[in-house]
């Protein structure tokens, strides 16, 4: 199930970035997380989303703050200086409520999942914790300006 | 004819996009309003005269249809077309969009064409000075 999840979440990450933000990327399948130095990312942004049906669960998305500048400035049509931090975590919110939605209208029409109200976190432990054990439904994709992270969690 | 928007989206970045993709599309805007959930719609509607509402579906304190539903009970507002914008487009949903009355349905993400395209079958195409007569066919989901 969660290989089908999986992919079903890469191709709506890419429909909703290439539609929404004209944003071109391509997957790293066999990505570790080292090595594409998450870690060493500044001013990361975390954004969770639960879902709640025929699949209960959750995603998170990771956008460093510098992509989402970008994002926010192409998306809006204003100068990079005047994107605000409020614009940022718009951006993410709205990324991860579009991917969500895009994926489970994709897989299963007649299924109501009910997404919940896409927010901002901070957890300090969260990178450590993927560091440690790659999640299984992480998904790793790369832009011009670096990489986006979504993961997506099914409760037991 | 100049119309009176009021577009309602918790998201800032998403209710500027919406602003600019009207503006672009040749609607000419009287008034433009904005509210970041139906509860603040509400409020607005009932101070101020509006001709659509263009709104999302997923939001706090009340959502996109809850909001469909309070304007269905009020005599004032209850013939004021709805377009929702939304990233749930499955057919349980549709139909519940439906079955509230909203006037047209978008899924996220969007093209400015899709917007521009269900404005015109609501309101009319802003080319044609003697605008468009909404028929049912018209309000196509």
């Amino acid at each position: 199930m969660m290989k089908e999840l999986k992919s079903v979440m890469t191709a709506s990450i890419s429909e909703v970035l290439e539609t929404m933000f004209y944003m071109p990327l391509e997957f790293d399948e066999y990505g570790d997380v080292d090595r594409l130095g998450m870690l060493d990312i500044p001013d990361l942004r975390l954004c969770r989303l639960e879902f709640s049906g025929k699949f209960t669960g959750y995603f998170i998305m990771m956008i460093p703050e510098d992509i989402l500048v970008s994002m926010a400035s192409d998306f809006m049509g204003e100068d990079r200086h005047d994107i605000t931090r409020e614009h940022c975590d718009g951006i993410i919110k709205e990324t991860l409520n579009m991917v969500a939605g895009h994926m489970f209208s994709t897989m299963d029409d007649k299924s109501e999942i009910r997404l919940s109200i896409p927010e901002i976190f901070e957890d300090s432990k969260m990178i450590d914790t993927i560091k440690s054990s790659i999640p299984e439904g992480l998904v790793i994709a790369e832009s011009i300006e670096g990489y986006i992270f979504c993961m997506i969690c099914l409760n037991d | 004819m100049a119309f009176n928007i009021l577009v309602v989206d918790d998201s800032l970045p998403m209710r500027k996009v919406i602003k600019k993709t009207i503006k672009a599309s040749g609607f000419s805007m009287a008034q433009y309003e904005e509210a970041s959930d139906g509860a603040e719609a509400l409020k607005i509607l009932n101070e101020k005269w509006i001709d659509i509402v263009v709104t999302d579906y997923n939001m706090p304190n009340m959502n996109g249809l809850e909001l469909v539903s309070e304007m269905k009970k009020n005599d004032l507002l209850k013939t004021i077309p709805v377009l929702v914008i939304t990233t749930e487009g499955g057919k349980a949903r549709v139909a519940e969009f439906k079955e509230k009355g909203v006037s047209g349905y978008i899924k996220k993400p969007f093209t400015p064409e899709e917007i521009r395209l269900k404005l015109n079958e609501i309101l009319g195409d802003p080319g044609n000075d003697e605008g468009t007569e909404i028929s049912d066919d018209s309000l196509d989901f």
